[in-house]
């Protein structure tokens, strides 16, 4: 299944289900506009209380990663704009930094850190054209 | 309503007025062959929500789940239902709130189906679709006789029959005990969609401590008849940390945090070291902590969420309850 939970981890259930959808959205294995799993559904799946669910898509539903069409059921929204976007740039960047941190006790020099940067972005990029080809 | 002798309590963001508890208990104790299997245990159950009940072997569980549908009667205290007092001829309860448990006796020379038509008869709720979707999901033998299944099996039909009566709470003592992975997680499922579809509630007796933290919203944790920790799971797992720290070469830490009276003060409530590693345990803000680490010389401090099977054993390290591991030779 996408979304993988291991409720021994020491993260929170509803957190993990957070990441799940966000990654998969990501990655392309939901696309904007389709239909998720209702709570129910996806509760009984994942055999993890309801209100967890639930409270994992209040958060997304807050974000704007999904939108809750009241009769309808939950979807991936079709304009993600999720609130506060100055702030949490801000702390992407400082996360970066905690990145770069890591760097230079690993040994990396600022341009190879770069490169490692560099690297990610186009492996990622590449299988976002695999995945527009298949559109 | 948080009852709790771990040092501190936590607050519970569910509201508990009396109204929205469909099971209360108020200082019950339970005597049986002149043991106290039950002392003074304060336990309640929300609407709605799932309830996991976690302790050691010979904690309780069994007998508060029996007292909570009127299989035993209290010794002492009272045990309200729906806000009714629980006294006497308790048939009228266990139409709403069913036990499921292993040593739950089957008429011999039963059927299934002689079961379920029996238990059709039984309860008043009795759903016979649901019944019959039951039996297709669980893929239950309908001619086999029941002392011929397997454990699990066994298991599965007591939850079919649980699940077609549509009790408004669903007892459930060790179930998942003799079930295969796939038929485990389908019969948690098949719980969780009940209480999400229904409203229906459930108390959860279980030793396997991740299929409490994935179903419960509540927890109990029981000791020797009593509560060390009731309330919601979720505040729990925010209210507690686990500090670790890397002490320098010379163990300085060792020496000077380990025998120290001041911890406690510090909301540490366990303890543990590993050679230069030393882990705590600790209720609420951790920054005194790191400080005093700090200043006793720690090299590397990092923080992380506690998980919960360490905060059970850092709740059961502190009631002297411990198994070291032991080197047979």
């Amino acid at each position: 299944m996408w979304l993988d939970i291991n409720p021994r981890a020491s993260d929170p259930i509803y957190l993990q289900i957070i990441r799940g959808v966000k990654s998969a959205v990501a990655r392309g294995l939901l696309l904007p506009g389709e239909k998720l799993s209702s709570v129910r559904e996806l509760a009984t799946e994942l055999a993890v209380n309801h209100n967890t669910v639930a409270r994992a898509y209040q958060e997304l539903d807050r974000d704007k990663v999904i939108e809750v069409i009241v009769g309808r059921g939950t979807f991936v929204s079709l304009n993600p704009k999720p609130p506060n976007v100055e702030e949490r740039i801000h702390e992407l960047q400082d996360s970066i930094k905690t990145w770069l941190i890591e760097a230079h006790h690993l040994g990396l020099s600022a341009n190879e850190f770069l490169d490692m940067v560099k690297r990610v972005v186009s492996e990622w990029n590449d299988l976002e054209e695999v995945r527009n080809d298949k559109k | 309503m948080i009852k709790n002798s771990f040092d501190a309590t936590v607050p519970s963001t569910s509201a508990s007025t009396s109204t929205s508890n469909v099971i209360e208990t108020f200082g019950i104790s339970k005597i049986i062959d002149g043991n106290t299997v039950l002392r003074d245990v304060n336990f309640s159950v929300r609407k709605g929500s799932v309830h996991g009940l976690v302790g050691s072997n010979g904690a309780g569980k069994t007998t508060l789940l029996r007292l909570l549908n009127g299989v035993y009667e209290p010794t002492k205290g009272e045990v309200r239902v729906f806000g009714q007092l629980l006294v006497g001829d308790a048939a009228a309860i266990r139409q709403r709130v069913h036990l499921v448990s292993a040593d739950g006796a089957f008429y011999p020379g039963f059927r299934v189906q002689d079961l379920l038509q029996y238990a059709s008869l039984l309860y008043e709720k009795w759903d016979k679709t649901r019944a019959k979707d039951l039996v297709t999901a669980l893929d239950l033998p309908l001619h086999q006789p029941i002392r011929k299944l397997s454990l699990g099996m066994k298991m599965q039909l007591r939850l079919a029959v649980a699940l077609a009566s549509r009790p408004d709470v669903l007892l459930l003592d060790e179930p998942t005990n003799g079930l295969d992975p796939v038929v485990r997680r389908q019969f948690l499922g098949l719980i969780v969609q009940e209480v999400a579809g229904t409203g229906m509630s459930v108390v959860f007796a279980t030793h396997r401590l991740e299929e409490l933290e994935a179903m419960a919203d509540e927890i109990s944790v029981l000791y020797q008849g009593r509560t060390l920790l009731s309330g919601n799971l979720e505040d729990f797992k925010t209210a507690y940390r686990e500090v670790v720290a890397v002490v320098g070469a010379h163990d300085a830490l060792d020496d000077r945090a380990s025998a120290n009276d001041s911890l406690p003060h510090l909301g540490v409530v366990a303890q543990h070291s590993r050679g230069k590693i030393q882990s705590f345990i600790v209720k609420g803000d951790t920054s005194p902590l790191r400080s005093y680490l700090l200043q006793s010389g720690a090299v590397h401090i990092e923080e992380q969420p506690v998980k919960f099977e360490d905060l059970f054993r850092a709740l059961m390290e502190k009631e002297g309850y411990t198994r070291d591991a032991i080197l047979l030779s």
